[in-house]
């Protein structure tokens, strides 16, 4: 085949202009160290580097999430914890106070103490984080939700039962705080089931306890399903003191369990699988209420305490009452000590979950950085042993280029 | 010396005189024809470097011979003309590898600034998507901070600055593809006006030199076809009488003998802003029969890369847009109330033809359901009875309807005014969205991080609960009346198998319900749309007298923010098949994926074009070291005929010396 002139240098020329851009573009793969420059030189590989992005980048919010999460609950923990610490405090101040040793005076400086533990309290439930928001107060976090006030309950909730939530990997969105409603107002009275009282005008000295359930389903029925509401009514007659148990009022009015009296005796009442104990002597007519279990806030629970403390204990019936309220607020803070607890163990283990997920999602993060890496990254031994065969090829193109411009008859014709 | 008979008819004899002149005759025909070579090579040697240039050679060949007794005598060479090495079947191939190799260089060119755009990390979209979304998250987990809601509208602007940048570069190109298109016509009248001319001049001088070729201009008329190749494919059919006619690829003539026809650049009958070729004598469109040359590889461009790449970087605008703008409005901002749209998202473009008659109708479209958007157009086509409406990317026709509104594929457009039967409307659903997304709210407190409501539960007896509520499509088993949406909610059982709802004080009862212990469901609807606030009461047993309160939500709330952000892993686009991120990763395959073809074609089209040029060059081209041989071989044949006029001087010499003595 004839080859012209013009055609042996283009092709000369070409050669070397196409190895310089082969070079040019490995050098540059080698600067930047991407082996995707453009999304031509990998198309699948280009949308494989957006979407591992995507997932890094939602992976370091899920991180910070879920640090932020940890930080709420620890705080969260922390301040339970010392809304526990200070309940059982209340808790020996009341022990305390039921013993029979007490005399006016140091009942009197203990119902200080209460009411100090009671603004003590007060403080905890206003509990700001770090952002300034209020820890307990539901969704309404820019509010301070729990204020003093006259009246019954002593301390009102402007909160909500709201719950925030924070997203710390692609499924899970953990709850970081409980609302003040639920930690502080939603606690059950009495012993959860039900609760027992003396009515106020009772004269002699019987105390009703806490009492107890034989049968849950019964007493589910009863109290939950029909609320009802129980009076135990004593006589003292020629015979001694009897009891009856009666429910309901007016025409449905029903006697429900009856007998007679020894005091230290616990009363069952059949239908609702449940037994009070009883101490003391009653007098003739003094009743007592064994009724539905209702939610009692913990202030209001150191605010009966505060108020039982300041009772008169003279006679007999005073003083039966005052260990009657005494009781009283020693079954509900028993409650309250058993609720902080159930949502301290539930904050923990959120906690614990947090720094877990935040375990996985490093590594989680770990290996699509190393996928990313090979996607997208340049494999520096490939590209620099081509840059040096490209290298070799561009200056044997240019020797050929030397040697053929050299190459001509017209040299030999002289 | 020639044999010949005497004057009066006697013998054979020698006519020593004619048969020097004879001699001195051939070898000046040497003469001749040796300097006509020397000076053709002379020609090549000058014309090595010239574009289009044909290597010449010498035609010769024995001149008549004389008779005599002796036989025929040969009287010298002689000229008979000068050739073009030339091969018309590797010309023509020649021609279409120009104009296959120079479409394919536009198409490459285009296609690789398309890519270099996209792969910027500096305009590319995942790094603001992900900024924005996890600005979002930030919000989250401190709703009241007013610094993190300004992170999340500065993350916000800075994505559909990012959209607004991208959407720039591509309508900046279509701009440039006009100018270049423009420039093409301009060059492609230019060039045949020049080759109608040298087809006069060809015509005409073949005429005069008795059927010889005037090789120089056949060389320029051919380069110069060349260069209209470049610009545009054509086919090429040689004339007997030497004349060349040229088409374009749908037949219209654009040379035909001595006269050339022009094309021009005319606006669409849709988009006015948008360049098409059209054939200047009868004012035709002919962009869609275009193929080859810079115009062919421009429209190709255009209609296979360019459009679908800013439809699909619309739609991703769109997506994004209207589903953040859609859970905006079903939450709470910083103030209570309901959220305003973040973003202002365009409506789908509509054009109607040009030729549509008057008065007709005006269509306006909206889009309806983001998630269901195709990144295509749609031609909408009334036939007097009917509306038709077909999608752009594969032809199909997604709605026949005999009146409007339209709805197709996510996009509804309603009819105003009576359409005339042949009336065409083009809907563009997302091609100018990411050029027109804006950030609509720039307050902080505007941004919706609350849901509507937090459910409470009453100091209750039985054991109802209550769930924290949702976002439903559809109503519940108690549906509130319009109007309650905003106000505190209190739900009141009124027996273990009925509640009522109420709100105020006193008390308006808005709505009763009996209760079922497997699970009764209340919704609120919002005020605008059809989406409800859904609570749901479940659990035994109820107590008459319990009760449970919607109160409005605080700002401590970021349900609503956590539902926005999780629209980041949503497949919220192309019918619940991708996600914001996925849409622009498959744009970068489509894009990447027609870049690297592009890059192949071309690379295969000039691979092709060097082949033929190597076969071309093989017949045509000049090489420098065959002249020097030539040079050489025609001196040597010069010197030799010089060397027989000396002989016969000498011949003659003799005789006059021998007469003399």
């Amino acid at each position: 085949m004839r080859i012209s002139t013009p055609q042996l240098y283009s092709s000369a020329l070409d050669g070397i202009l196409k190895q310089q851009q082969r070079l040019s573009q490995l050098n540059q793969e080698m600067a930047s160290g991407r082996r995707i420059l453009s999304p031509a030189d990998d198309p699948a590989g280009s949308a494989r580097v957006v979407d591992l992005t995507a997932n890094i980048a939602t992976l370091d919010s899920y991180d910070q999430n879920a640090s932020f999460a940890v930080n709420s609950l620890s705080q969260e923990s922390d301040t339970l914890q010392q809304v526990g610490d200070l309940v059982r405090q209340v808790r020996t101040l009341a022990l305390q106070m039921a013993n029979g040793t007490q005399n006016d005076q140091t009942r009197s400086n203990a119902a200080a103490e209460v009411g100090s533990q009671l603004s003590q309290l007060l403080q905890l439930a206003n509990t700001r984080d770090g952002n300034g928001n209020y820890l307990f107060a539901g969704t309404v976090s820019g509010t301070q939700p729990f204020a003093l006030q006259s009246g019954t309950p002593p301390v009102s909730y402007s909160g909500d039962s709201g719950q925030q939530a924070l997203q710390i990997n692609a499924t899970r969105r953990i709850p970081v705080a409980d609302s003040g409603q639920a930690v502080f107002m939603d606690i059950a009275d009495g012993n959860g089931t039900f609760s027992t009282a003396a009515t106020s005008g009772n004269t002699g000295t019987a105390t009703i306890g806490a009492g107890s359930v034989l049968d849950p389903q019964k007493a589910a029925t009863q109290f939950t399903a029909n609320a009802t509401t129980y009076t135990i009514t004593f006589s003292s007659g020629t015979t001694g003191t009897s009891y009856s148990v009666t429910s309901g009022s007016g025409a449905s009015l029903a006697t429900v369990a009856s007998g007679t009296y020894t005091p230290g005796m616990s009363i069952a009442i059949p239908e609702a699988g449940i037994q009070v104990d009883f101490q003391g002597d009653p007098s003739n007519g003094d009743t007592f209420t064994v009724a539905p279990s209702k939610r009692q806030d913990l202030f209001s629970t150191l605010n009966q305490l505060q108020s039982a403390l300041s009772m008169p204990t003279t006679s007999p019936a005073q003083k039966a009452l005052f260990a009657q309220q005494v009781n009283h607020v020693l079954t509900n803070l028993d409650q309250a000590e058993n609720h902080l607890l159930s949502i301290q163990a539930a904050a923990g283990t959120r906690l614990n979950e947090s720094q877990n997920t935040q375990n996985a999602n490093a590594a989680l993060r770990v290996q699509f950085q190393t996928v990313l890496s090979s996607v997208q990254d340049a494999n520096y031994p490939e590209v620099i042993t081509q840059f040096n065969q490209s290298q070799v090829a561009l200056e044997a193109a240019q020797k050929g280029f030397v040697a053929i411009q050299g190459l001509s008859l017209f040299n030999f014709l002289k | 010396m020639v044999l010949r008979r005497n004057a009066w008819g006697g013998n054979w004899e020698w006519d020593s005189m004619s048969g020097i002149s004879a001699l001195i005759n051939s070898g000046l025909g040497g003469i001749n024809a040796a300097s006509v070579a020397l000076q053709t090579t002379g020609n090549n040697i000058s014309n090595v470097n010239t574009e289009g240039y044909n290597r010449q050679s010498v035609l010769q060949s024995e001149r008549a011979g004389q008779f005599t007794g002796a036989g025929y005598l040969g009287t010298g060479a002689q000229i008979d003309g000068i050739a073009r090495n030339y091969d018309a079947y590797l010309q023509n191939q020649m021609w279409q590898a120009y104009a296959s190799q120079s479409s394919a260089g536009v198409v490459n060119d285009q296609l690789q600034q398309l890519n270099n755009v996209l792969a910027d990390p500096n305009l590319g979209l995942s790094s603001a998507l992900n900024g924005f979304f996890g600005a979002m998250q930030g919000v989250a987990n401190n709703p009241a901070g007013i610094p993190e809601r300004q992170a999340l509208i500065s993350n916000a602007q800075v994505l559909s600055a990012r959209f607004n940048t991208l959407d720039d570069h591509l309508r900046s190109t279509e701009q440039s593809i006009n100018t270049q298109l423009k420039d093409s016509v301009a060059s492609v009248n230019e060039l045949t006006r020049q080759i109608a001319d040298l087809n006069q001049r060809i015509f005409q001088l073949q005429g005069n030199a008795a059927g010889q070729q005037p090789n120089d201009l056949l060389d320029q008329r051919d380069e110069l076809i060349k260069k209209l190749n470049a610009q545009i494919g054509i086919t090429a059919n040689q004339q007997a009488d030497g004349q060349l006619y040229l088409f374009t690829g749908n037949g219209q003539t654009l040379v035909a003998g001595s006269k050339s026809f022009a094309l021009t650049t005319v606006a669409n009958a849709y988009d006015q802003s948008r360049l098409e070729i059209a054939y200047q004598p009868n004012g035709g469109i002919i962009s869609g029969g275009i193929s080859g040359g810079a115009i062919g590889g421009l429209l190709r461009f255009r209609s296979d890369n360019l459009d679908s790449a800013r439809n699909a970087l619309g739609r991703i605008a769109v997506g994004v847009g209207a589903a953040v703008n859609q859970q905006q409005a079903l939450g709470l901002d910083l103030n209570g109330a309901l959220g305003q749209p973040l973003f202002s998202t365009p409506n789908p473009v509509v054009y109607g033809s040009q030729l549509n008659g008057t008065p007709g109708a005006t269509l306006s479209a909206v889009v309806s359901d983001p998630g269901k958007l195709s990144a295509s157009d749609y031609v909408a086509r009334y036939d007097g009875t009917n509306w038709t409406v077909t999608r752009a990317s594969d032809n199909a026709v997604v709605l026949t309807s005999a009146s409007g509104p339209l709805n197709f594929d996510g996009v509804s457009v309603s009819v105003t005014g009576s359409a005339n039967a042949g009336d065409k409307f083009l809907i563009e659903p997302t091609r100018q969205a990411a050029g027109a997304i804006g950030v609509q709210t720039t307050d902080p407190n505007g941004i919706a991080a609350a849901a509507p409501y937090v459910s409470n539960t009453g100091n209750n007896t039985g054991q109802v609960g209550i769930s924290t509520g949702s976002v439903a499509s559809a109503s519940g088993s108690v549906n509130l009346p319009a109007g309650a949406f905003g106000q505190n909610l209190t739900i009141t059982f009124t027996s273990s198998t009925s509640f009522q709802v109420s709100s105020g004080s006193p008390a308006t009862v808005l709505a009763t319900g009996s209760y079922a212990a497997s699970g009764t469901s209340l919704t609120i609807p919002y005020p605008a749309g059809n989406a409800y606030w859904r609570v749901d009461l479940s659990g035994a047993p109820a107590v008459a007298g319990d009760s449970f309160t919607l109160s409005k939500a605080g700002v401590g709330d970021n349900r609503n923010i956590l539902s926005m952000a999780a629209l980041q892993t949503d497949k919220n686009l192309g019918n619940g098949t991708m996600t914001a991120g996925d849409a622009y990763g498959q744009l970068l395959t489509e894009v990447g994926t027609a870049g690297q073809q592009a890059n192949i074609g071309y690379q295969a089209q000039s691979g092709i074009l060097t082949q033929i040029q190597q076969s071309q060059q093989a017949v045509s081209g000049v090489n420098l070291d065959e002249e020097a041989a030539n040079l050489m071989r025609y001196q040597q044949a010069y010197q030799a005929s010089a060397r027989m006029i000396q002989v016969a001087d000498t011949l003659f010499q003799t005789i006059l010396s021998i007469k003399g003595a």
